[in-house]
């Protein structure tokens, strides 16, 4: 199969979810960088390579930790990350997926 | 009285096969497991092989008395039965020291297994392990810092180091690369390392990923104010371009650099190790291509014998193997070969698989890196079974995680630091691991989502070997 | 209206980011915790050293000695009293425990015990 070069949207995804560009999108929420309700579906890698840059930014202001973040943001991280992570597991994702392909 | 020359196809018996000879610790001795043609007597067969792999030919040659043949050739001293396999049998070989050029694991694989392999009166044949003879350790550089020196140099004392693989293996370009580095080094990584099949590829070339490397790294000691590496990968199709590639790392302040030992070469690695210790530089060192050879339990060369090769040859960090993820068969012999890294003296231990006493010297250690399939739930066992001169790799276990690399990192230090500390205080690791991390995860959230990700290892085994501490 | 704004750099959150190795991934150890950490020192037959460093120069290889190594000591209190002794005289500082292991001639354990402001 040739490889896409647009993104096909987050809810779409493999892994249920449990992807780096997944994970980029979900911190964009977050950070309210992007709207909740937008998936990225069409848009183009270097689109996601801006935005990966932009959550990138506001990771540096805490230290790349969630344990860092304020209150408010982190409530936010917690509903929409574990709502991600229900939601993989209901498609199949564990973190066996994440290991078994290592020698 | 001289010899006199008798033409003609001798038995390789007559001359190879000597059970009353006593080796010389000068000697380098080799055990091979030897499966024979059918009908070919053991002697025989064993005899060949030490001719083959030393002085011999398959006819006598009037060359030979030009030489001292009885001084310089292998001599088979010993044969025994391989427990449970009557399809083949061990072999014990002696080799004067004389035979072989100081400090050059080259000639003495050359020698040792260079033409006998593929002898006809042998079905198959191994190399299981080989002495090597204080006198000939000494001549060989070794690890280029050894453990000591190396956590001298990062400052860290005390625990296992930490690293995790950068994945997706192939595709990341260089800037978005060295983001995944520093997001694993600022949450608590120690290292973060090259994948192997990572060279210089038309999306990446080597300059702009070690420039954006040390970047990462830099970035990350100054918040963490603790000091981090990554292993820049510096194989290269000649040593010439590997070499360049070193340089290079030296001139960005790279505190570490990384080798495929095998498919790089030998010659190549132990160049590249003695350069890292005249400018300080530590070297990892990846086994690919290594199941190639030590896969088959009856032909090729055992894994104990490529990690002595390598201590000789030069590596401050070599792959071993994690231990929990293998079966029961290949555990033992694991941690036979984590103490030939580690250990200045290690003793005989057929349990281990372990066929000759190896004294070291002063040649300092390698550092075993376990790497491969494991998570925060093997923390436990981790730290247990390695101790703390080990280096333990996560590389899904980090990358893995639901909220990102960061996070995945800190789950991990947080938890082998938990590890450790319950081990000093006696706390027995394989038994408590859950509540340990459990605890420990009250203050981590990532380590709490972290074991929620992955699932809870169960130890079937009642008693999780330990590796000994330092044979003194 | 400008995207940047003035923002609180973790470089600049000191007190957050800067870490010392071994143990500082954990809450700050208990009382209890630092004695059985000594007592392992101790167990081990390395010699307890005590070291401590004004925060701005936590990065450096040399931190200032706190008298000599207690070369030999293997009573727990004596031990813990000297860590306290070091602390009330740099109140500030960061103030690490170390345990040489004269074979391996290396540290096998090192630990910050109290903790100074980072910067």
């Amino acid at each position: 199969m040739a490889r896409p070069d647009t993104y096909v949207g987050v809810q779409n995804e493999v892994n249920g979810g449990m992807t780096t560009i997944g994970k980029i999108i979900r911190d964009a929420w977050v950070f309210g960088l992007i709207e909740e309700s937008e998936t990225c579906e069409g848009w183009n890698f270097a689109g996601i390579d801006a935005l990966l840059d932009k959550v990138n930014t506001q990771w540096d202001k805490y230290g790349c930790m969630v344990s860092n973040l304020p209150p408010e943001l982190l409530e936010k991280h917690q509903r929409i990350h574990n709502k991600a992570i229900e939601n993989a597991r209901a498609n199949g994702w564990c973190g066996e997926v994440e290991t078994e392909d290592e020698k | 009285m001289a010899k006199t020359y008798n033409a003609g196809v001798k038995e390789y018996r007559e001359t190879y096969w000597m059970p009353e000879y006593t080796p010389k610790d000068t000697d380098i001795l080799a055990c091979f497991k030897i499966t024979p043609q059918d009908g070919v007597p053991r002697e025989e067969v064993a005899a060949a092989v030490a001719a083959e792999s030393s002085t011999g030919t398959w006819t006598t040659v009037w060359t030979d008395l030009l030489t001292d043949l009885d001084y310089y050739k292998g001599r088979c001293y010993a044969i025994e039965d391989v427990p449970g396999d009557d399809t083949c049998f061990y072999a014990f070989v002696a080799y004067p020291i004389d035979l072989f050029e100081e400090g050059s694991v080259v000639n003495i694989l050359t020698s040792l297994v260079g033409n006998v392999f593929g002898f006809k009166a042998l079905r198959a044949l191994r190399l299981e392990d080989i002495r090597f003879p204080v006198a000939y350790v000494m001549t060989c550089n070794g690890p280029p810092q050894g453990i000591q020196v190396e956590r001298d140099i990062l400052n860290k004392y005390g625990r296992p180091l930490l690293g995790c693989t950068i994945k997706p293996k192939l595709g990341l370009s260089a800037k978005n690369y060295g983001r995944a580095c520093y997001e694993g080094l600022r949450g608590g990584l120690d290292f973060t390392k090259d994948d192997e099949n990572v060279n210089s590829q038309p999306f990446m070339r080597w300059r702009h990923r070690f420039d954006f490397v040390m970047e990462a790294i830099h970035k990350a000691e100054a918040e963490t104010g603790e000091r981090k590496g990554h292993y820049l990968n510096v194989t290269a199709p000649t040593s010439d371009e590997m070499m360049k590639r070193a340089e290079y790392a030296k001139e960005i302040g790279a505190p570490i650099i990384m080798h495929d030992y095998l498919t790089g070469g030998l010659s190549a690695n132990t160049q590249l190790a003695q350069w890292c210790q005249d400018n300080g530089m530590l070297l990892h060192i990846h086994r690919a291509m290594h199941a190639v050879l030590d896969r088959n339990p009856h032909h090729g060369i055992h894994f104990r014998v490529l990690t002595k090769v390598l201590r000789l040859s030069g590596g401050d960090h070599l792959h071993s193997g994690t231990v929990v993820g293998k079966l029961e068969g290949d555990r033992d012999a694991t941690l036979g070969w984590i103490d030939i890294m580690r250990d200045s003296y290690i003793k005989e231990d057929r349990s281990r698989g372990i066929f000759f006493d190896q004294d070291w010297g002063s040649m300092p250690g390698v550092i075993p890196v376990a790497s491969g399939g494991i998570h925060v739930w093997h923390m436990p066992a981790l730290v247990s079974i390695f101790g703390d001169d080990s280096c333990l790799q996560f590389g899904g276990g980090t990358l893995g995680h639901p909220w990102g690399n960061a996070a995945g990192a800190a789950a991990n230090r947080v938890a082998v630091e938990a590890c450790v500390e319950a081990r000093n205080q006696g706390v027995e690791l394989e038994k408590e691991g859950k509540d340990i991390l459990t605890k420990a995860a009250a203050h981590s959230p990532e380590l709490k989502i972290a074991m929620e990700t992955w699932k809870e290892i169960k130890f079937e085994f009642d008693t999780v070997d330990k590796i000994d501490v330092a044979h003194k | 209206m400008s995207d940047v704004q003035d923002y609180n750099s973790s470089l600049g959150d000191a007190a957050q980011s800067r870490k010392y190795e071994t143990f500082s991934y954990l809450p700050t150890l208990t009382p209890e915790s630092t004695r059985a950490q000594i007592q392992y020192i101790v167990d081990k037959g390395w010699n307890p050293g005590i070291e401590h460093t004004e925060p701005e120069n936590a990065a450096s290889n040399y931190w200032y000695m706190w008298k000599l190594p207690m070369f030999g000591e293997t009573d727990v209190d004596a031990i813990l009293a000297e860590i306290e002794n070091c602390h009330k005289a740099h109140p500030e500082n960061h103030v690490r425990l170390l345990g040489f292991d004269n074979f391996a001639q290396s540290a096998g354990a090192a630990m910050v015990i109290h903790r100074g402001v980072s910067v």
